[in-house]
């Protein structure tokens, strides 16, 4: 008799993590929305959502509001298990040195690929499609796109374009 | 201060420079806080950017020869420059004789002649 049952085994969901940085807690809840039936809020800063990938993968996708609560956020746990990062701000209210610092300390404290989003919020995008995606390459680790949060198409858009980076990099 | 960091440029560095093409801003104050090497990996950075603005409008058969012909013809109608050189594209210029502040500002203006360029291609105006 085996001591593993490899059926089992590979029928365990796996599970990853994606962590969205946002603005607000109501931007993020917007973002993870968009993609998670199952949403829990814990304390005031803190969003988490479940999303079942595939038969046997999970996301779960946090969501961490950076004003408030990043430096304090439990990284030596979280990561080491992240899948990637989407830091979501809003394009049109956000200056960019403001998330100049957040994008350094994100790339400081995980291996895991980073989406910057530029979220137009409920206004027009800004440019036309081919000026953001494919997303424009900052470094092999870190892209920027744009995105509107309040439309499920563009979000999901993002996730994908975090993954494929982490396909391209495991590839 | 100049800061210390080789010549490499930080992500959220490139994030702001990205961030202020996009919005058509000069790019030349950001030099103020770079070393040397800094300030010719953000001019291959922008060079970078402006290529792939112009290939993201213009399809992939843009290419860098067709660039430096559109920053040379800029270039040529700019009535302001303070400097007259002709735009070298990634050619360096001769560290030994000339002035740093020579060379930072001869910098500045290219970087901004690129940031002007790659918004041409994304259709949008230089605010400032």
């Amino acid at each position: 008799m085996p001591l593993v049952d490899l059926d089992s085994l590979l029928t365990i969901p796996r599970i990853g993590e994606i962590l969205v940085v946002g603005p607000s807690n109501s931007a993020n809840l917007a973002f993870i929305e968009a993609l998670c039936p199952n949403i829990e809020k814990g304390n005031s800063d803190f969003i988490w959502g479940q999303m079942q990938a595939s038969s046997d993968l999970e996301l779960f996708f946090y969501g961490l509001c950076p004003a408030v609560s990043y430096r304090e956020f439990a990284w030596d746990l979280v990561a080491p298990k992240l899948l990637g990062i989407v830091v979501l701000f809003d394009w049109y209210e956000t200056q960019a040195k403001d998330i100049q610092d957040l994008v350094d300390f994100l790339i400081h404290k995980t291996a895991a690929p980073i989406i910057c989003a530029a979220d137009a919020c409920h206004k027009p995008l800004p440019f036309r499609e081919a000026v953001y995606r494919p997303p424009i390459a900052l470094s092999r680790r870190c892209k920027f796109t744009f995105c509107q949060s309040s439309r499920a198409t563009f979000v999901r858009r993002t996730v994908i374009s975090l993954l494929d980076m982490l396909l391209n990099e495991l590839g | 201060m100049k800061e210390e960091n080789g010549g490499r440029l930080p992500e959220g560095l490139k994030f702001q420079v990205l961030c202020r093409m996009l919005k058509g801003k000069r790019l030349g104050v950001l030099m103020e806080k770079l070393n040397d090497a800094q300030c010719l990996e953000l001019q291959r950075f922008v060079w970078e950017k402006t290529l792939e603005f112009g290939i993201r409008a213009k399809g992939r058969r843009f290419t860098q020869e067709e660039l430096l012909a559109r920053l040379k013809a800029a270039e040529a109608h700019k009535s302001d420059m303070v400097y007259g050189f002709v735009f070298k594209g990634l050619n360096r210029f001769n560290l030994a004789s000339e002035s740093p502040e020579l060379i930072r500002a001869k910098m500045q203006e290219q970087l901004d002649l690129m940031c002007r360029v790659a918004n041409q291609f994304i259709e949008i105006q230089m605010s400032e």
